[in-house]
């Protein structure tokens, strides 16, 4: 059986797997093209802005807020933010780990939290306040 | 094939792709390949399969049948808008690139091109359930993620093609 099913490639295949890997690094480049020096972390449950701090290794906290579903627990670590523990079905969030460069998310969706790190270009016409 | 074996065909199809994407959530895929989100796309290849020895109508139905099923089974509203939206999406791409089967494409190139789609699917899914655009960031770990796993459900589907030709399931639907 295995002789039978040897693989058999089209031309057409290489332009499909082509396209998947530029659209991929086209998002990938676009994201890395928004580091900046100064980042910072959000918070955001169901649309809305929820917390703000900067993430210049000063802040040291765990987060815990009521999600549309359940609790969730967001640890910050001076430069990088994850989802600790979520009480929610699928466990997503806790696998996306830490994330500390711009442009990277990390979401729960049965609770519509998202945590999202922004850089100071993005932003540059927003008020510059820290909401701890 | 008579209707009533249609039927009892397409009933089965969708019992077996709602057992296969249930089985597919307790493989824990995602510790051995750090991407959220990651699947082996295994039900997809049931509708891949309605698609090739039925026709597309069928398919939809199994994949309808299938998001619903397994979100009442287990999931939630989210996870079904989710299912949706790839499961849709990636069935309308294989459909739509079957036509140049053969020709063209490979099987291998069709699953990937699905599995591509599936997750551009359910990231647009979670752009509308958050509101926002910044969940592309998961896409591209995804996208990439696709193309080995297009080869997963492309080996499935050359192998199960071979021998479901021998069985003659339906002998006058292999024209495809």
């Amino acid at each position: 059986m295995r002789n039978n099913t040897k693989l058999r490639l089209r031309w057409g295949d290489f332009l499909i797997f082509l396209a998947i890997i530029a659209a991929a690094c086209g998002i990938w480049i676009h994201l890395a093209m928004l580091q900046t020096d100064q980042t910072y972390g959000e918070i955001w449950l169901d649309g809305e802005l929820y917390q703000q701090f900067r993430l210049d290794g000063s802040v040291h906290k765990t987060v815990q807020l009521e999600g549309k579903a359940t609790e969730v627990t967001i640890e910050v670590d001076g430069t990088q933010m994850r989802f600790t523990d979520s009480q929610c079905t699928d466990h997503t969030c806790e696998q996306t780990g830490w994330i500390s460069r711009v442009g990277q998310t990390a979401v729960c969706l049965p609770n519509r939290v998202m945590l999202k790190i922004t850089g100071s270009t993005t932003d540059a016409d927003a008020v510059d306040v820290i909401v701890q | 094939m008579s209707r009533t074996k249609r039927i009892a065909l397409c009933g089965m199809l969708s019992a077996l792709a709602l057992a296969l994407s249930l089985m597919e959530r307790m493989i824990p895929l995602e510790l051995l390949i750090p991407i959220p989100g990651i699947k082996l796309g295994l039900a997809n290849v049931v509708t891949m399969f309605a698609l090739l020895f039925l026709s597309p109508k069928e398919a939809y139905s199994i994949l309808l049948c299938r998001v619903v099923l397994a979100s009442l089974f287990a999931g939630s509203v989210t996870q079904f808008l989710f299912s949706l939206m790839g499961g849709l999406l990636a069935l309308t791409t294989t459909w739509l690139l079957l036509h140049w089967h053969d020709r063209w494409f490979s099987f291998y190139g069709i699953s990937a091109a699905s599995a591509a789609m599936h997750n551009f699917g359910q990231i647009l899914a979670a752009m509308l359930v958050m509101q926002t655009v910044d969940v592309i960031a998961y896409l591209p770990l995804l996208l990439v993620s696709s193309i080995p796993m297009g080869f997963v459900t492309g080996t499935i589907l050359e192998v199960l093609q071979k021998h479901m030709r021998h069985l003659r399931l339906t002998s006058r639907d292999n024209a495809m």
